[in-house]
């Protein structure tokens, strides 16, 4: 009789453990972006990997509505990060290891300028802090 | 990766409770009662420190709590980042950390010794079997009221500790 809590509980904590895999399936995209997580000038940052972007700090994100797009994040310094468009209502899984990475992908719907932002507490004070630019 | 860090605070949450809570039920509750026991306190402290080991569930407890928050403080700074201390959440998270540190420096240097010492004198007493000599009256006496002393500011910085870690991340400079 006691198998069963047990067993309970190390089913919840299997379920956990896959809701920090992040995005695998269904997320092909028009455009996709890719931000390594750092510390620049002492101070926290997503870097811009490769295409425009790279090299950048907390890179502007442009892109056209109807464009599917991706946003990958990898860890580069082995804190727990994630990045969110709290405007869009998205957000990654935490990413906490080095060369963990984690995605979304959403539908640009509407024009605009959105924040994109690590939601651990202090990172967005600390520096991570970007726009995505959603243009016609 | 993420299950590590919901490991890790799920232990500090539950330890810090455990710790809070019972600072503050021997604050505001156990000690008073015992107080009004008379000559039972003694047999009071005695079962509270040595048959149901109140320092053990103290000590366990902190212990747990503050290497739990160690490692979140760890990951949550990225490795001390002073960008990250100084901002809100850091600050507030870096100044509760201190006062638990300071809590528990209280609790084990200070509260600790003293209610193992109110406990050996319970159980001398206990094994006489009579009423504590004058020399054993002054002692409690003098334990306890550093005891109390102790005690207040244990509970005053483990009750600022918790409301900063409450309001922490929503301090948004």
């Amino acid at each position: 009789m006691k198998t069963k809590p047990i067993l309970a509980i190390l089913l919840l904590l299997c379920g956990l453990a896959l809701a920090g895999c992040g995005e695998q399936a269904g997320d092909e995209a028009d455009l996709a972006f890719s931000l390594r997580t750092g510390i620049v000038e002492g101070r926290m940052a997503y870097i811009g990997v490769g295409g425009a972007i790279d090299g950048q700090i907390n890179p502007d994100l442009t892109v056209q509505t109807g464009q599917r797009v991706r946003i990958a994040i990898v860890n580069g310094d082995g804190a727990s990060h994630d990045l969110a468009l709290p405007d869009l209502g998205r957000q990654t899984p935490p990413v906490m290891g080095k060369e963990t990475a984690a995605a979304l992908t959403f539908t640009a719907s509407e024009t605009g300028v959105y924040s994109y932002l690590c939601t651990v507490a202090g990172h967005r004070q600390a520096g991570m802090e970007g726009r995505l630019v959603v243009t016609q | 990766m993420a299950f590590l860090i919901i490991l890790l605070r799920l232990i500090h949450i539950v330890a810090g409770a455990f710790w809070a809570g019972a600072a503050v039920a021997y604050f505001l509750y156990f000690e008073p009662t015992a107080k009004g026991l008379g000559p039972a306190r003694s047999k009071f402290m005695q079962d509270l420190v040595g048959t149901h080991r109140y320092p053990v569930f103290m000590n366990t407890s902190s212990m747990l709590c503050i290497l739990a928050g160690l490692a979140l403080y760890w990951f949550s700074s990225n490795g001390l980042s002073v960008a990250w201390i100084t901002s809100g959440p850091g600050l507030g998270f870096t100044l509760g950390s201190l006062a638990a540190l300071a809590a528990f420096g209280i609790g084990f240097f200070g509260i600790r010794p003293r209610a193992e010492r109110m406990g050996a004198v319970g159980a001398a007493m206990a094994k006489a079997g009579g009423p504590p000599t004058p020399e054993q009256g002054a002692e409690l006496g003098r334990l306890e009221a550093e005891m109390h002393a102790f005690e207040r500011w244990d509970v005053g910085l483990l009750v600022l500790s918790l409301a900063l870690m409450a309001i922490s991340r929503y301090l948004s400079f």
